[in-house]
């Protein structure tokens, strides 16, 4: 090894560089030095994450060094077919965009690249031709690469890859597409006979280390760069304040009523992104902005995922080209694409986690060094603390980790299938992958059988399936015979779960959109609803689709579409604490804070305003019966399994039946009779001793696993949804999840499946040990009990704008029935 | 209200006596008639076949149930109101036939359901009475409801009622319910859900839960 060879190879890789340089000098730009720096790590072989915020040019950091490597190793002229390339990217919208800037760099640099996208909108004889002749390039959602690992041929195909790059991948981490991913590659790095290079790109998160390690795998995390773009982005929080905190609204969809003020600051902007926290809030936002401002229509649009794709597309597009003045949209408009012209973004309702709020501020003033603006509507006062907190957070760099998951059986359970249908696997080689996975380094020898014994007898202690017909041992190889499971499985590929979703079409044709199954089955022909814009008469189901007219009437409902409420972080409700426990100490310096201070002084009059070293209970009676509310302050989710953990305890004292709400700040518990708050309190309501136990106890009567379970048993190949694109179900296959849940537990209490929709619950939800932080943090606290004539500020919400869940109860069903009886009884009586 | 809270409830209808069962099944006393609905036997196995891994212990569950039934009210007759079993054939009917056979000295009748679509060969190698509806005295027994002069008694959508307290409690339940011309039938088998139905006005509702009848008038 003479320094000579050293240095003949640098001279090439500066030479090599030069290149890049030249091509950005033409377009009038100078690379950032963080793109160069990725270009030289690439060049070099190494494998990394780069941390970089939308805008700032992160394609060209990596996307320059692919063709780079290319020119150096090859004679231009001499492309041959092959994928040497993968761009991974979370979103579809997203994949055409990144296509186009693949291609125009290509082109301008004279390299007879194809770059090929391949998406669930593909057509079947791109598909073709793809096969046929392999792209060099291939932009890919995590979906569709499994879709590539269930075809035959895909060894070869994938083989003469150089790398994988993970786009967005702080938003696939932590998701089971991640998990996908992960195994994905796992399965690219045998295939490949040479070294292969991972690379993530990553907005702002609080574990990048572990960000790279996920997508990296445990054998080469270590050696992977993290480069950082270092471009500052500043941002402003401005809250938008009601002029009267009294009149202002406590909850519901509101909001709406600071439009005078909203309005302004969308005629004072270029373009505008309101962003919303759900499907729902966006069909309203966008009928109240029509009609409170008519001289927006026309310039409004509205984006969400239920939307058809070609609105969405056109909505886009019109963004691109400066035709909109607003677009009312939820997360679906959260990632990468880049909207120049851009430069407001509102937040209706909290968003609920700092890196996220933060990334839309990111989306207006792109130039770097510019500040980004974002106005936070609150849909109710005490949200506004919410803006406060948000600023903080920002100020002092703040910013959530993204937890990846682990052991995911499901995922597993369909990559395994997925591998028997393209040509069968051999077990022992594919552990030895998984194992290099972050997700399943831990798996143990018996979750490993168990998932082996689930797709080929169907699991071990119902070795009776005689029938049961998936995958099969052949000579140690496993693999399909039956030719339907097989297309059923191919169909099927995916860890992205919703509700069944109908087509909804007008009576004369034209597609809209869809809507869930759980809405459209409350409706009855002749009702009104709102979707997309439009106000919809409902007049028939037919072939899965639901059938409408147009509708003139003003009124209707709003489809609501499950999932999309997201819980507080932990890290922003820490920082909600500290602005309480701030006001409680007279600290009024915040706006937000001084507008909400006549809120905050009449619940320190009823009640009180709690410090962080204060857990507030408050107990009151309505005609509905007697309510107690807890303010934990830790987010939705962690309140859900409190509180049926309180309830579960109170209920040892005297048999009893609850009613749970819960909101991002509290929860309640309400009965029909008497609760025993106080003697619990005596008897330790929140004791660590059998705490584990109390837990599960709370999560199977709260439904959350079966909630869960849902999703598992989809992803794992229980559920079938239908043949995409054709009316047909399968014949006789239908059972909803609520029935298989009930089948497992009886029958099949072994299952991984159950096992793991209680585990989710436990990671993904409560975020580990986020719950028994908040625990060990009550434990700690001081509580106090107050009695309160009716709901104060801070109950109100909780009674009026909550997610209720169904009642946990420890009196016999009969009991319980026989009250609901007296009860349906009395009122048929009264009315 | 502990007179309409038991595990059997006596009935009138159009003069015949009848009981209902908190184990989901009807006995017509004048003709010794063991009534039910929907039992989706091998349902587990047609899952299993698509490879979807349901114990057929599911159905052993049911079978047994309907043993208990069988030696409680002694019935002449058995009648099935259609999807007896869920699709093809699988080896869930040999369990199915090998039970028939144990029940010696009763007659077996089905109302052919949407599901009813083993061969007819099937049926007829066993002593199973097959049937598209049954006129019998004042009733009429179909799978799906119809309109008829008689009393319908029907099954299909395994009904059930969503009931609510004061303080936002609630459950759904399987139940009987019946109008003044019809009946409905809740669904026999474990692995089936529930249809919540609207119930009309001057109705009767008999609610199951947990081995116990209640009597509601909405």
């Amino acid at each position: 090894m003479g320094s000579g060879l050293n240095e003949t190879l640098l001279l090439v890789q500066s030479e090599i560089i030069q290149i890049g340089k030249d091509w950005f000098t033409s377009r009038g730009w100078k690379a950032f030095p963080f793109q160069e720096e990725c270009w030289n790590a690439y060049l070099e072989g190494k494998s990394g994450l780069l941390n970089a915020p939308t805008g700032s040019g992160k394609t060209y950091a990596l996307w320059i060094p692919c063709i780079l490597e290319f020119l150096r190793d090859h004679d231009k002229a001499n492309v041959t077919p092959g994928v040497r390339v993968l761009w991974v990217t979370p979103l579809r919208a997203l994949a055409k965009d990144i296509h186009r800037a693949m291609q125009e760099v290509c082109d301008e640099l004279d390299l007879r690249w194809t770059i090929g996208l391949r998406t669930g909108d593909t057509t079947a004889t791109e598909r073709q031709s793809q096969k046929k002749k392999a792209p060099q390039a291939l932009v890919i959602t995590p979906e569709s690469l499994h879709v590539l690992l269930s075809q035959t041929d895909y060894p070869n195909y994938l083989k003469g890859i150089q790398v994988v790059i993970a786009d967005e991948w702080h938003e696939i981490l932590g998701t089971k597409r991640g998990v996908a991913l992960e195994l994905a590659i796992s399965r690219i790095k045998t295939l490949t006979d040479h070294q292969l290079k991972i690379w993530g790109i990553s907005a702002t998160i609080g574990n990048l280390p572990q960000a790279k390690r996920v997508l990296l795998g445990e054998g080469m995390h270590k050696s992977g760069v993290i480069i950082q773009s270092n471009i500052e982005k500043k941002v402003e929080v401005v809250s938008v304040l009601p002029d009267e905190v009294e009149k202002f609204p406590w909850s519901g969809h509101l909001g709406t009523a600071l439009l005078p003020k909203i309005v302004p600051i969308i005629n004072a902007s270029k373009t505008t992104l309101l962003f919303t926290n759900t499907r729902s809030q966006t069909e309203l936002w966008y009928q109240k902005l029509v009609q409170f401002a008519p001289e927006l229509s026309g310039l409004i649009a509205m984006h969400h995922g239920s939307i058809e794709q070609d609105i969405r597309n056109w909505v886009e597009d019109a963004l691109h080209a400066e035709k909109l003045k607003v677009v009312v949209c939820t997360s679906s408009l959260d990632l990468g694409v880049d909207f120049r012209p851009v430069d407001t973004v509102i937040q209706v309702g909290g968003p609920k986690g700092v890196s996220r709020f933060f990334q839309r501020a990111g989306r207006s003033g792109h130039r770097p060094g510019e500040v980004s603006k974002i106005y936070f509507v609150p849909t109710h006062s005490l949200e506004l603390v919410e803006g406060a907190a948000l600023r903080k957070a920002i100020e002092e760099k703040r910013f959530e980790s993204r937890k990846p998951l682990e052991k995911c059986m499901d995922v597993l359970v369909q990559y395994l299938v997925t591998l028997a249908v393209s040509g069968g696997f051999r077990p022992l080689d594919i552990l030895e992958e998984i194992k290099q996975t972050y997700c399943y380094r831990l798996l143990h020898s018996e979750e490993w059988g168990w998932a082996l014994d689930f797709i080929t007898t169907g699991g071990k202690t119902l070795g009776e399936y005689d029938e049961y017909a998936k995958v099969y041992q052949e000579d140690g190889i496993y693999k399909i015979i039956n030719k339907r499971a097989a297309t059923r499985h191919k169909l099927s590929i995916g860890t992205i779960v919703g509700d069944p979703a109908l087509k909804v079409r007008f009576m004369t044709g034209g597609y809209i959109g869809t809507v869930e199954e759980s809405f459209i089955s409350r409706l009855n022909p002749g009702d009104r609803f709102w979707f997309a814009g439009k106000n919809l008469e409902f007049v028939m189901i037919k072939d899965m689709t639901v059938l409408v007219k147009k509708s003139n009437r003003k009124s209707g409902r709003t489809p609501v579409w499950g999932g999309g409420r997201l819980p507080l972080s932990s890290m922003l409700s820490d920082v909600i604490r500290e602005k309480l426990e701030a006001s409680a100490n007279g600290d009024f310096h915040d706006v937000e804070m001084k507008t909400i201070k006549p809120i905050l002084d009449l619940q320190a009059k009823w009640s009180q305003v709690p410090d962080r070293h204060t857990l507030l209970i408050e107990k009151a009676k309505s005609k509905f019966g007697n309510h107690v509310f807890f303010y934990p302050f830790e987010g939705l989710y962690v309140h859900e399994v409190l509180a049926g953990v309180v309830a579960l305890r109170v209920s040892r004292i005297t048999p009893i039946t609850f009613s749970m709400s819960m909101n991002d700040y509290g929860f309640e518990l309400l009965s029909d009779q008497e609760i025993p708050i106080e003697e619990a309190l005596e008897l330790d309501l929140f004791s660590e001793e059998g705490i584990m136990e109390d837990v599960q106890h709370s999560i199977n009567q709260t439904e959350m696993a079966k909630r869960k379970f849902r999703d598992v048993a989809t992803i794992a190949g229980l559920i079938f949804q239908g043949y995409p694109g054709k009316n047909i179900r399968a014949r006789h296959l239908q059972a909803s999840t609520g029935i298989l849940y009930k089948v497992f537990e009886t029958y099949d209490k072994e299952n991984l499946l159950i096992q793991q929709a209680m585990d989710e619950v436990m990671t993904m939800q409560l975020e580990h040990s986020r719950l028994f932080e908040a625990i060990r943090r009550i434990n700690a606290q001081k509580i106090v009990l107050m009695d309160t004539k009716s709901p104060t500020p801070f109950a109100f919400p909780i009674v009026v704008d909550t997610i209720r869940r169904q009642n946990l109860s420890s009196e016999q069903l009969i009991d319980r029935v026989t009250k609901m009886q007296m009860q349906l009884e009395k009122l048929a009586e009264n009315s | 209200m502990s007179e309409n809270r038991s595990d059997q409830q006596k009935l009138l209808i159009e003069g015949q006596n009848l009981v209902l069962d908190a184990r989901k099944v009807i006995f017509w006393q004048e003709t010794r008639t063991l009534i039910l609905s929907d039992l989706h036997l091998g349902k587990a196995g047609h899952f299993r076949k698509s490879g979807i891994p349901i114990s057929k212990r599911v159905h052993e569950g049911d079978l047994l149930r309907l043993s208990d039934v069988v030696s409680h009210f002694q019935p002449l007759r058995i009648l099935f109101l259609g999807d007896l079993f869920h699709s093809d054939h699988n080896e869930e009917w040999d369990d199915f036939e090998e039970w028939m056979k144990r029940q010696q000295g009763v007659e077996m009748v089905l109302i052919k359901g949407n599901h009813d679509i083993l061969e007819e060969g099937i049926y007829q190698s066993t002593n199973l009475k097959i049937c598209d509806e049954l006129k019998e005295g004042p009733f009429h027994f179909t799978h799906e409801s119809v309109d008829t002069e008689l009393y319908n008694f029907s099954g299909h959508i395994h009904p059930g009622i969503r009931l609510k307290g004061k303080a936002r409690q609630g459950a759904t339940l399987p139940c009987f319910y019946f109008e003044e011309n019809s009946a409905l039938v809740p669904a026999f088998g474990d692995f089936t859900g529930v249809y919540k139905i609207k119930p009309a006005k001057g109705s009767k509702i008999f609610v199951i839960a947990e081995g116990v009848l209640f009597g509601i008038n909405p």
